[in-house]
């Protein structure tokens, strides 16, 4: 891609992009700025991504990965148990929201990474692990994890979205 | 209008998929089309996605103009970086010969550690020196020293008693080492050590360059038991050290 290239990319999934992570972070001042480094990396690694699909996916992983960046990081650190509560209720409708966050904020990265793609995202497994560039196993191990804690740490059990296609 | 099950809905990612370019293949792309047209529920996401383009299209053009600004004045310092580098690396290792002759002035039993490292512990708090002890609960604070003139990213991790690795700075697996404060500031935040067996090796590692978290873990894990001496990750000239503590077993203390 070169630079024209991106700025049609920007044109074509800023707004995706930019949803998203208000998705996350509920807070659209602090999603733009997300949007900003995302583009502002695709714009570093413009030689190594090809459009479509793939840079899809791409934008969707470093965004999440930059969104739980800037919930975990200075200002937003202390806010961040409390912006991922109000983020989670949007796609999780099942389990409760309280206990969710509390399973959540003991999990490595990883494993927050993709319980946010299949709770807040409703991606499938599949979906799930093309994004995150993991195997479905590890996907499935991430939410096993995420599940195990929470019946061992609150007693809930956080059953994932009934899936079309769920592995 | 019938209501499909919620559960069966798509995610954002594939209607987002569906509706730039076209879906996963005509098969899945119609089965989208066949569900948004029974579910009110997709039909209501893709209307409020299109109330979310409309309001961040009138902000698009000024950040885009942000983004390609800060993407060209990055790709100005790489240039001018790979231009300098030569000089830099000679300068560099003057520069650590001088350090290594002075002995370590900060933690850290391999190599000069870029940073200090502070302690908080039940109220107190204390500087660590070489092979301290830690607890779980400890509550630990990085201020970066200037070790490397030319460093404007650090990133640190550890691997505890188990072998397993931890990202500090970065937090995220895969994300890119964090910026560097202003001189004499400490790095954003704390990190709480946990229960796991110690001792904890924590690898320091500054850059010129952002480097993946992935490969800073890959050397970490591998080079952690012999504290192997790291001079460049993924091709990139590194001033990395190991700092080794103590680790008390036990439950963390409350914060």
């Amino acid at each position: 891609m070169d630079e024209a290239e991106v700025a049609d990319a920007f044109k074509t999934y800023g707004g995706a992009v930019f949803r998203r992570c208000v998705r996350v972070l509920r807070d659209p001042d602090a999603s733009r700025d997300v949007t900003q480094e995302v583009f502002v990396r695709c714009f570093d690694r413009r030689r190594g991504l090809r459009s479509g699909r793939e840079l899809l996916g791409w934008l969707y992983r470093v965004a999440t990965n930059l969104c739980l960046n800037a919930l975990r990081d200075g200002r937003l650190r202390r806010d961040a148990d409390r912006r991922l509560a109000t983020a989670l209720p949007v796609a999780t409708e099942g389990p409760d929201v309280r206990l969710l966050r509390d399973v959540l904020r003991d999990l490595d990265e990883r494993t927050q990474a993709i319980v946010v793609y299949v709770y807040i995202d409703g991606m499938t497994h599949a979906e799930a692990a093309e994004v995150a560039q993991v195997s479905d196993r590890t996907v499935r191990n991430c939410l096993a994890r995420f599940q195990r804690t929470g019946r061992l740490r609150l007693g809930a059990d956080f059953a994932p979205p009934q899936q079309e296609g769920s592995k | 209008m019938n209501e499909t099950d919620a559960n069966e809905c798509p995610s954002r990612f594939a209607l987002d998929d569906r509706d730039l370019h076209g879906g996963d293949g005509p098969a899945r792309a119609s089965g989208i089309d066949r569900h948004v047209a029974g579910c009110r529920r997709c039909q209501l996401t893709r209307a409020a996605r299109a109330a979310d383009l409309a309001a961040f299209d009138e902000t698009a053009p000024a950040l885009w103009t942000r983004i390609a600004a800060r993407g060209r004045e990055r790709r100005r310092r790489r240039r001018l970086l790979s231009i300098q580098l030569p000089a830099l690396i000679a300068g560099l290792g003057a520069m650590a010969l001088l350090i290594a002759g002075r002995g370590p002035a900060y933690v850290g039993p391999k190599g000069t550690a870029p940073l200090e490292i502070v302690c908080r512990r039940a109220g107190a708090t204390f500087a660590l020196a070489p092979d301290d002890e830690v607890a779980p609960g400890d509550e630990l604070r990085f201020k970066p020293r200037p070790v490397r003139p030319d460093a404007r990213f650090i990133h640190i991790g550890s691997v505890d008693g188990t072998g397993r690795y931890t990202s500090f700075y970065p937090p995220m697996p895969g994300a890119l080492s964090v910026a560097l404060p202003d001189p004499g500031q400490a790095l954003d935040g704390s990190i709480r050590l946990d229960a796991a067996p110690g001792p904890e090796r924590l690898l320091v590692v500054l850059s010129a360059t952002p480097l993946v978290e992935d490969a800073v873990r890959r050397v970490a894990e591998m080079g952690a038991a012999a504290g192997t001496i790291v001079d460049r990750i993924d091709g990139t000239p590194v001033t990395a050290a190991w700092i080794v503590l103590r680790k008390r077993a036990g439950a963390p203390s409350r914060p």
